[in-house]
């Protein structure tokens, strides 16, 4: 097991003034899973390659078990790195593929000096010992990996011959049969279905279990980083946005696109006022005063917060629906609803619903999204006053409770709280 | 798995001016213009056939004269004749050449209206509707391009006369002929109401039509390389990749010279036609 | 369109000399006509396979019939059946409005006939301005759309769907649910949606087949499915959490 700790690490590519990875500061536990996620091109691969080696550091360090490995070849950085193209060699078996690794690594063993210290080089590298592994000892390394993945059966077939599932499983054990100090995985479970990445997924955290070692994965996926990650880092173009459990993150999204880009359905958010009360702060919301949480306010007190717009935001499953309207209540107009399993969700119009600006869409496409809402309500129990309002396309009255307020400023979509 | 864009395709991403239009069919029917070049090679051949027969003919008489088989004079008055006979075969493969061109403009014309291609079902129909028109045009071309050929000067003045026909005939039969060809395509008109609107579209975008004029003059700029192999390659070449994009870029304009001045008040519903992102 | 009627569905697939596997073990169920009716079951249920019997693709014991008419010993063809599946199986090199018409060339459709019902659809589906490009310029909801676009052009009676939105993302699958629904309503064809995505499928669903073990274990109203105690359905429900 290994910490591995990223320190102002910089990458620019040629001629470009902005850097793919900005910035980026990191202390990764031994043992911990870590997941790197965001949209397309915000530098979770990039990052990634470069703790394997496999991209120069423009600027910055990053140390493996306190060693800093900027200089040092991938082959030299006791790491194993999983791709989403598998990239098994197809004119070998599984088993020869597996092995290949452990042929091509030999065994490392440092040279001590009489007191039995290790002794190092110019460079401060370890000056080490190589010898091949022995065809036994391989055969026991293979056979241990193939177990741990429940590929013994596959062993003597060749890529070609097997799923997208059982070939990544393969590509795992290529991995592992290394004892790696870091596992990295680069989106690994893309190209597979949506069943199979469940099923796979599955199998990851159970990996996990048997091989505790420090785990670097990368996905595009929320749901994936949710699931997986004991602590998740959510990049946006080349900077990151929030480094957190999965917990905090959901509960207490740094900024707009944190809050939005984890949990599905997104977040709503609405166009509300910040004002000043007696008691503190309150927001207001489509004339509706809506009391904060005592926690919210000691904060905004202590930043000592003017009255401004912000941005609200409500997770659609904390909405509440209610009978009837009354001075507590907002008013939405249904648009469509679908039953989802044992949930309804509710699109509805809000009049001060809005969406951010997401830089993967377009003007016109961004346009049609604002003023809509989604709410999340268990099915059971629903007052059939408001299952009859929700059928025909009528109102529906809704309010939430300050737990679950989210405060953002409107300006640089950071939270306030 | 097939290649997926990150978000939707949308009006705001599709071309906005003819410009755009023009290399947005281009990329994206790469293959279409390649076929449309195959199709103008194959109906270009006679004429490449002949030409190569009378560049024969001609390396024949300089070897003989040289060699001094021919006299200068019998070796002149065999060029001419060969010049003559050929201009006279060079009417009947302009013709051929023009009923192949009436089926790819009229393939072109469904690609940059952006409306459903049916390749050789758009190429029969703009032969059955259209060819009858090139036919004649081409046949016009041919005539005056024949005369010209035999026309022979006997003093300074009708040295610079012809001189002067020529570069008319380039500089005013030529675009007047590129028109017709577009407007034929476009609109249901009667071969003289044709001619007549194209005369007065020429003279109307004269500054900006003379480029393509200039641009057109590249076939007949290809049949003076000296190096024979280099220039049957050119040919064949100029058929295949260049000549597709030169009716493209031709329609495409002519399109635009119809909406100032036609479709305006006339034609509103085919206006800015092929222009999807407007 | 058609009501579908399944009575007694076997299929038997031969793994080996001493293997075989019952894929389908009896099924009966009748599917309602210009309806979306949802299949849900776990992995190695049948849902494909009993796709694959209604389209014709593969061998059965038992009867299929459209409006009480057997198609037993029709052929593919010529059952009037559009299959919709995850790969959407898109022609890369030619534009959307290609893919599209591409049926209706192959059955030999007049031009102006071709033309005038991909302009339907695509007006329809919001893929009027994508009828230019190749499939690798539209979004993934935007393929799906073109994939159900080249299914229903040919005003088929039955349209069967294979987990086609398994590679959407969740805001992508909303809106592409929507165009599903919309369509089908418009055509008015008996669908048949094989999914494992539960919630989806009780959204989509005008009635819900729960498949086990080559049976329907329990059909009816998606919400009465839903919340019934059938093993097989709570068994599913339990995956979902």
């Amino acid at each position: 097991m290994a910490n591995v700790s990223l320190k102002g690490v910089y990458k620019y590519y040629d001629k470009n003034p902005k850097p793919a990875v900005s910035d980026f500061n990191l202390e990764i536990q031994d043992g911990e899973f870590i997941v790197f996620v965001g949209p397309s091109g915000c530098g979770k691969s990039t990052t990634l390659r470069m703790v394997a080696g496999l991209e120069e550091i423009s600027e910055g360090e990053i140390a493996i078990e306190g060693k800093v490995v900027n200089d040092i070849e991938p082959k030299d950085r006791d790491i194993a790195m999983v791709f989403q193209n598998y990239a098994l060699y197809p004119h070998m078996t599984v088993y020869d593929n597996i092995a290949f690794s452990l042929k091509m690594k030999g065994l490392e063993t440092p040279v001590l000096d009489e007191q039995g210290n290790p002794i190092f080089d110019k460079k401060g590298r370890p000056v080490v010992k190589k010898r091949r592994y022995t065809k036994q000892e391989i055969d026991e390394k293979v056979q241990e990996a193939a177990r741990t993945l429940e590929i013994t059966e596959y062993l003597k077939r060749k890529p070609k011959a097997l799923s997208g599932g059982q070939r990544q499983r393969v590509a795992i054990g290529r991995a592992i049969v290394r004892k790696p100090k870091v596992f990295l995985m680069d989106e690994p479970l893309s190209n597979l279905d949506a069943k199979l990445r469940n099923q796979m997924r599955a199998e990851i955290i159970e990996l996990r279990k048997k091989v505790q070692t420090t785990f670097i994965y990368v996905t595009h996926d929320q749901v994936e980083a949710m699931t997986l990650g004991d602590r998740i880092v959510i990049m946006k173009e080349g900077v990151i946005q929030q480094i957190g459990t999965p917990t905090e993150v959901f509960n207490s999204p740094a900024n707009l696109f944190v809050a939005c880009f984890i949990g599905a359905p997104q977040m709503n958010l609405f166009k509300a006022k910040l004002v000043k009360t007696e008691k503190g702060y309150a927001a207001m919301l489509d004339g509706v005063k809506l009391e904060l949480s005592a926690a919210v306010n000691e904060k905004l007190k202590a930043q000592n917060a003017e009255e401004r717009e912000i941005i609200l935001g409500v997770r659609p499953e904390h909405i509440n629906l209610e009978k009837s309207p009354s001075d507590k209540t907002l008013t939405a107009k249904v648009d469509i609803s679908e039953m989802m399993g044992s949930e309804l969700h509710v699109h509805a119009e809000f009049e001060h619903a809005i969406k951010i600006k997401d830089d993967n869409k377009k003007d016109d496409e961004s346009e049609k999204d604002q003023k809509k809402m989604i709410v999340r309500t268990p099915l059971l129990g629903l007052p059939e006053t408001i299952a009859e309002s929700i059928r025909t396309g009528g109102e529906i009255y809704f309010t939430f409770s300050p737990e679950v307020m989210h405060l953002f400023d409107f300006e640089t979509g950071n939270s306030l709280t | 798995m097939l290649k997926q864009n990150s978000h939707d395709f949308q009006k705001s991403d599709l071309p906005k001016n003819r410009r755009e239009v023009f290399f947005d069919c281009v990329k994206l029917r790469f293959l279409s213009f390649l076929g449309l070049g195959a199709v103008i090679a194959i109906f270009m051949l006679p004429l490449i056939a002949i030409t190569f027969l009378k560049d024969s003919f001609d390396a024949n008489i300089y070897i003989q004269a040289s060699g001094g088989a021919m006299t200068e004079e019998q070796a002149s008055a065999a060029a001419q004749s060969g010049n003559f006979i050929f201009n006279a075969a060079a009417v009947a493969c302009y013709a051929l050449l023009a009923v192949g061109l009436a089926g790819v403009i009229r393939v072109i014309r469904q690609i940059i209206w952006a409306e459903g291609v049916f390749f050789r079902q758009d190429f029969f129909d703009g032969v059955r509707l259209n060819g009858g028109q090139y036919v004649v045009l081409a046949f016009f071309s041919g005539l005056i391009a024949l005369l010209l050929s035999v026309a022979a000067p006997v003093d300074r003045t009708t040295a610079v006369l012809l001189a002067a026909v020529r570069f008319s005939a380039v500089l005013v039969f030529a675009p007047i002929t590129l028109f017709c060809a577009a407007q034929t395509a476009v609109y249901k008109n009667g071969l003289i109401k044709t001619v007549k609107n194209s005369a007065v579209l020429y003279l109307k975008s004269l500054p900006t039509t003379l480029p393509f004029v200039v641009v057109f003059c590249l076939p007949y700029l290809i049949t003076l390389i000296p190096v024979l192999i280099v220039k049957y390659v050119a040919l064949i070449v100029f058929c295949l990749l260049v000549a597709p994009l030169m009716l493209t870029a031709w329609l495409l304009y002519a399109c635009y010279i119809f909406d100032k001045f036609i479709n305006k008040e006339n034609f509103p519903e085919l206006m800015d036609k092929g222009i999807l992102g407007k | 369109m058609p009501t579908i009627t399944v009575k007694d569905l076997t299929v038997t697939f031969i793994e080996n000399k001493t293997q075989t596997t019952l894929a389908l073990n009896g099924l009966d169920a009748e599917f309602l006509s210009e309806k979306i009716n949802c299949v849900i079951g776990a992995s190695g249920s049948g849902k494909t396979t009993l796709l694959k019997c209604v389209a014709g693709l593969c061998n059965y014991d038992g009867e299929i019939a459209f409006d009480g008419a057997s198609v037993d010993r029709l052929a593919p063809k010529d059952r009037g059946v559009a299959l919709v599946s995850q790969e959407f199986a898109l022609y890369p090199h030619m534009t959307v409005f290609d893919n599209i018409a591409f049926p209706l060339k192959v059955a030999g459709c007049p031009r102006a006939e071709i033309i005038g019902r991909v302009n339907e659809i695509a007006d329809i589906l919001d893929l009027k301005y994508c009828l230019t490009r190749k499939p690798r310029h539209l979004s993934g909801g935007q393929q799906q759309r073109v994939a159900l676009a080249r299914a229903l052009v040919k005003r088929p009676s039955v349209c069967l769907f294979d987990e086609p939105m398994s590679n959407l993302d969740a805001q992508m699958r909303f809106n592409e649910r929507r165009f599903l629904r919309d369509s089908i309503k418009k055509y008015g064809c008996t669908a048949i949606y094989v999914t494992h995505d539960i919630p989806e499928a009780t959204a989509l669903a005008d009635k819900l087949f729960v498949l086990d073990n080559g049976k329907v274990a329990v059909c009816g109203a998606p919400q009465d499915v839903f919340t019934s105690d059938n093993p097989a359905m709570a068994a599913l429900r339990g995956e979902i959490k």
